[in-house]
């Protein structure tokens, strides 16, 4: 659900600034066993306490939420980025089955040209 | 140890809800419900809500709400379920869309938007997070949150919004950061008469059809700066947060939901007769009664455990998953066994039992399917 991954960040951040579980917990206002429980992902903590924790490690709010686990989702990404991509992948939306499979050939034998410089 | 007894304002509330609800909501709920084509809610539910100020419960009494703790919310939920659970859906589709400026909305925010709940009848909210993909992975939301000089453009679809088209706002997630999932979430407040905010037609659904769902198209909206719930980036916080809370009020619809079923069934095994005497009189029958009476008090005890966590201000996102796996759960079983003892009568439309077996199986995906709450209690073992 995220909160392991938070959770690990937030140790690594601590570990970093040099500080053990206690004294970020008592700087911060927690408990130790709260605070491992964070970093254990056993815990849920909301937005005021990962607000406390990011100001107590020096580090931006993102730093702890980013995820490092999500796949791009390249319909999502193309639109921003490359429309050309989001053309192509407008476009194949309509195809059959059996016509993605030639689209994903005809792009296959493009690379293939590309990489024996032909 | 946690005591469960009520306290004397909170029984007085209970009395007063569920007095209106037998009144005016139970003979209008069954109606409005086997219209073919889904309508707008009966005008018993928007007067019940305005005049009781529902939207606003949670709302503190110095803003000019309630002040109810979740704990009284839960009561109120409950009787307004047992009237109808699909009128107990907008309402906790409102508390949803309130709880996050609550929670961490900044005085000026509160003093603009409270109000919308504390003086506008009926005062209701929609909560907009859902996505055609973008169920329970709340982080792939494509919404988009574009910065534009003053505030932001938004431009996305959200699906399955309860109170679409009579909200006076809604709570929508966008992203500022599509592709970085949790990290580009963020929770803004739109008036419902927003430029550019249009709403689909009503959802045909199987349950819960008295609460109007619909898509919210949102083409190129803007709103002002100020209103960004939290700060950048905390959106997905807030989220979770919200849903925790939100399952406590959930699970509250759920008993409510089963309690009614219960109630039809007890009053239909004491009245019906075969082979010369009332069907409770069967072991098997009064068996059964057992069982749903037990099951629901069960459900409620785990409901209002978590509401006192939330209340309390201590862990409560396990105890409120546990609360609305075993309520939804519960209302389903409860429902369905009451469908069994009424017989062939239970697949007659104009016996209100069928539609609490209907609403109980869409309570059950609201706020997260039985995985998903299975998930949540699982990551927290």
């Amino acid at each position: 659900m995220g909160y392991k991954e938070i959770g690990r960040k937030i140790q690594k951040a601590r570990e970093e600034a040099g500080l053990n579980q206690e004294e970020l917990a008592a700087r911060i206002g927690l408990s130790q066993a709260t605070l491992s429980n964070y970093e254990l992902g056993k815990r849920r903590l909301y937005l005021a306490q990962l607000e406390a924790i990011s100001r107590e490690l020096s580090k931006p709010l993102q730093y702890f939420l980013e995820e490092n686990d999500r796949l791009p989702d390249p319909s999502a990404q193309a639109g921003h980025d490359d429309p050309e991509l989001k053309e192509i992948v407008e476009l194949a939306k309509n195809l059959t089955s059996g016509e993605k499979k030639q689209v994903v050939n005809y792009l296959k034998f493009l690379l293939w040209q590309k990489r024996e410089g032909k | 140890m946690s005591d469960f007894r009520l306290t004397e304002d909170q029984e007085k509330i209970q009395q007063k809800i569920r007095d209106r609800v037998r009144r005016t909501i139970l003979p209008e709920a069954p109606l409005a419900d086997r219209q073919s084509a889904p309508g707008p809610p009966p005008a018993a539910f928007l007067e019940l809500i305005g005049e009781e100020r529902l939207g606003a419960m949670f709302i503190p009494r110095a803003s000019g709400g309630l002040g109810y703790d979740y704990a009284t919310g839960a009561v109120v939920l409950e009787e307004l379920a047992a009237g109808c659970p699909g009128l107990a859906a907008m309402v906790a589709a409102t508390l949803h869309a309130i709880v996050p400026v609550l929670m961490t909305g900044t005085l000026e925010q509160k003093q603009r938007f409270l109000p919308w709940l504390t003086e506008n009848s009926p005062g209701l909210g929609g909560f907009a997070v859902t996505e055609h993909q973008a169920g329970s992975d709340v982080a792939a939301i494509n919404t988009l949150a574009r910065p534009q000089p003053g505030g932001y453009l938004l431009a996305g679809t959200k699906c399955s919004v309860i109170n679409a088209g009579i909200a006076g706002f809604y709570l929508v997630f966008a992203s500022l950061a599509p592709g970085k999932g949790r990290a580009g979430l963020n929770a803004f407040i739109v008036p419902a008469n927003a430029a550019g905010l249009t709403v689909g037609p009503l959802e045909d659904k199987v349950g819960l059809r008295n609460a109007p769902t619909a898509e919210v198209a949102l083409q190129e909206v803007f709103v002002p700066a100020s209103h960004l719930i939290g700060r950048e980036g905390a959106g997905y916080l807030l989220l979770m947060q919200t849903l925790d809370r939100g399952r406590a009020f959930s699970a509250a619809v759920a008993v409510g939901t089963a309690r009614a079923a219960f109630e039809l069934a007890l009053a239909y095994a004491r009245e019906r007769r075969q082979f010369g005497r009332a069907i409770i009189k069967n072991q098997a029958v009064s068996f059964a009664l057992a069982e749903m009476a037990t099951t629901i008090q069960a459900a409620r005890l785990l409901t209002w455990h978590a509401c006192r966590l939330i209340d309390a201000d201590e862990d409560y996102s396990q105890a409120a998953a546990m609360a609305k796996y075993f309520s939804s759960r519960a209302a389903e079983e409860v429902t369905a066994w009451a469908m069994d003892l009424f017989g062939r009568y239970a697949h007659n439309k104009t016996y209100p039992i069928e539609k609490l077996w209907r609403d109980a199986k869409t309570i059950a995906t609201v706020e997260g399917t039985h995985n998903v709450q299975r998930m949540v209690i699982a990551s927290l073992l």
